[in-house]
């Protein structure tokens, strides 16, 4: 089996769509009926980057209040984060802000994604989130609009945090190992505070 | 529309298709990477929570259920089993089908009890047990992935044991209903 190259988390509140996103991502699928997740899953994939095969470890959490102190042994050493919210409930972006205070005390180098999810079921343009764009520019995140139903943005955003590993390895003078934001934030709804997700 | 915040218990005990088959080996894999993580910084910590609460009684369901988990991850097999102890006393067992929604309804967590029991019990090699427990689990929750695939392991692993027993060739229900019951009297609701 082979060895991971990037570790993942996704962190959020439960039942804002971290299963199917990453069920979405791994077996292209879009399973309706979920369970809600005991503890933490585990999934991988290798991703393919200009040839190079880049092997992405996600950690998949539970997102009751419950297991927060269990969470954290799962963000330790990740290099990205996907820290989601429901775009039908935008009401689940105020436990975004928790998990990006904490990541940003204790994992500096954990390039923080700020992932909107369900974007199949609202008129993504229309919704008022200028505070959080704000926000996301303020905290050096990449915003990006998802939907594991339709695979809109998913993909996306696995390609970004791989060729981020690639680029970093190419370059070892930047030991700091922190993907940097600006670079490849070319994604034409993804990018920072992009607007709709098609 | 479908914001399951509020039940995701129930919605989940409506539909019980029993096809969910699942072929996948990231269990195992979780299970390898975990063991890498170092928690003992968390244990000590839940440690002394639960000791400080003790003072004033019962530990509180959260402090137990978070302390339990990080024993069950440590390696040192006493842990693991004063883990699994805690959450054995936590648990609510009934054998019978149509109960478990109350059941949960009593406490929803007991479907998580369930799981860590069976994980616990299996990193520590005690697969017979770990089967019980995730057998129950599977009761309340047919679709669970995890679960599915937990069994999955645990049943190689008795397998590999030699240890198939009556239990398998009377089929599963049976094999669940004996473990049900016999866990039923190792537990008690607290
Ligand atoms: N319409 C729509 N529903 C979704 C989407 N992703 C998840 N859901 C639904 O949201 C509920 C919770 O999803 P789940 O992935 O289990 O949430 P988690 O608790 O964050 O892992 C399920 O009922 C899903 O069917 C999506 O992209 N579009
Ligand atoms: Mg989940």
């Amino acid at each position: 089996m082979s060895k991971v190259d990037v570790k993942v988390v996704l962190l959020g509140k439960h039942s804002v769509g971290k299963t199917c996103l990453v069920e979405r991502f791994l077996r292209g699928k879009f399973k309706e009926n979920t369970v809600a997740t005991v503890g933490a899953a585990f999934g991988a994939k290798k991703m393919d980057v200009n040839g190079r095969e880049v092997t992405i470890g996600v950690w998949d959490t539970a997102g009751q209040d419950r297991y927060e102190s269990m969470s954290r042994i799962y963000y330790r050493s990740a290099k990205a984060a996907l820290v989601c919210y429901d775009l039908t409930d935008l009401q689940s972006f105020e436990k975004v802000k928790l998990w990006v205070d904490e990541l940003q005390q204790n994992e500096e180098e954990c390039a923080i994604y700020i992932v909107g999810t369900k974007s199949d079921g609202v008129d993504v343009g229309a919704l008022p989130r200028r505070d959080m764009q704000e926000y996301a520019k303020q905290i050096n995140g990449f915003m990006f609009d998802t939907s594991a139903k339709s695979g809109d943005g998913i993909e996306e955003i696995f390609q970004h945090i791989a060729e981020a590993h690639v680029n970093k390895e190419q370059a070892p003078s930047d030991k700091s190992g922190r993907i940097n934001p600006g670079e490849g934030r070319r994604t034409k709804s993804g990018g920072c505070c992009g607007g709709s997700a098609e | 529309m479908d914001k399951g915040a509020g039940e995701p218990y129930r919605k989940v005990l409506v539909n019980l298709p029993n096809k969910t088959k699942m072929v996948k080996h990231n269990l195992q894999r979780q299970l390898d990477q975990e063991a890498e993580i170092d928690t003992s910084q968390e244990l000590e910590q839940f440690h002394q929570q639960f000791l400080k609460e003790l003072q004033f009684g019962t530990p509180s369901v959260g402090t137990t259920f978070t302390y339990a988990c990080f024993l069950i991850k440590s390696p040192l097999t006493e842990h693991k089993d004063q883990g699994i102890g805690y959450l054995r006393r936590e648990t609510i067992l009934i054998n019978i089908s149509d109960l478990y929604t109350e059941l949960l309804n009593q406490d929803p967590q007991n479907r998580e009890y369930l799981y860590f029991l069976s994980v616990g019990s299996y990193t520590a090699g005690n697969y017979t047990e770990a089967k019980t427990y995730v057998q129950a689990l599977l009761q309340i929750e047919p679709n669970n992935g995890q679960a599915r695939e937990l069994e999955g392991m645990i049943l190689n692993k008795i397998k590999d044991e030699g240890l198939v027993g009556m239990a398998l060739v009377g089929g599963a229900a049976a094999a669940v209903a004996v473990g049900g019951i016999l866990v039923a009297a190792l537990l008690k609701k607290r």
